[in-house]
């Protein structure tokens, strides 16, 4: 059951609405990119803190997301993958599914079409919680994982 | 019954764990994950319901993501820092 089925579809919509989001999705992208360059959130007030940080004084998966983006940008990319490797590990999929729903949205037909199976979805949600967990312990080698 | 017909929001429940840190990011992954589940064994009616809650978390956490940086500017210039 872990092969990915492809199902093929048909596209024969009128007007595709996706265009708009597409170019509001990509807008909003620039501006992030152009943002995160120039000011580095390791060390600019512009970026309010992680609430769940600010709480609970835990890491969260998200924790580092913005500072190895800016990393990342600047072309250091072992850096970036020091401050959440998981952020960077799910960056192809996300750059993958922009570019998928992209095409789709100009050219009326997807590049792709997978059906992921749910036990592929169920392994990623436990990937998320064991790393939310193992990147608050303190220690080597677990401590690597905290941004 | 096509599966393609029902969408999961896997991607943005993904984007909201990573940028918006919060909690309801994981429940939608799980709701994301009961989509494809109810898909399979051909639970189309509750595969729509998943859906529509994974859409809802997706938006909540975004709104929560939103919210806290409004916070965090309207606190900023309360506060006159720079």
């Amino acid at each position: 059951m872990s092969k990915l089925i492809k199902v093929s579809q048909n596209h024969s919509e009128v007007k595709n609405p996706k265009r708009g989001q597409f170019a509001l999705i990509t807008f909003i992208i620039i501006a992030a990119s152009v943002t995160l360059f120039y000011y580095n959130p390791a060390s600019s007030d512009l970026y309010p803190p992680s609430p769940f940080r600010v709480l609970t004084g835990l890491y969260c998966p998200g924790c580092g997301t913005l500072r190895a983006l800016h990393q990342l940008l600047h072309g250091h990319l072992i850096t970036a993958f020091g401050l959440n490797p998981l952020m960077l590990i799910s960056l192809p999929f996300l750059i993958g599914s922009y570019l998928n729903y992209g095409v789709e949205a100009i050219t009326g037909k997807s590049l792709w079409q997978i059906f992921i199976p749910a036990k592929l979805i169920w392994f990623l949600l436990q990937v998320v919680i064991a790393y939310w967990v193992v990147r608050n312990i303190p220690f080597h080698p677990f401590s690597w994982l905290a941004p | 019954m096509t599966k393609q017909s029902v969408p999961n929001y896997l991607v943005q429940a993904i984007l909201v764990t990573l940028f918006c840190c919060l909690p309801l990011g994981v429940a939608a992954i799980v709701q994301a994950a009961q989509v494809n589940s109810k898909l399979q064994v051909g639970d189309y009616e509750g595969a729509v319901l998943a859906s529509e809650q994974a859409k809802k978390y997706c938006w909540w956490s975004l709104y929560a993501g939103i919210a806290v940086f409004i916070l965090y500017f309207i606190i900023g210039l309360v506060s006159g820092g720079t």
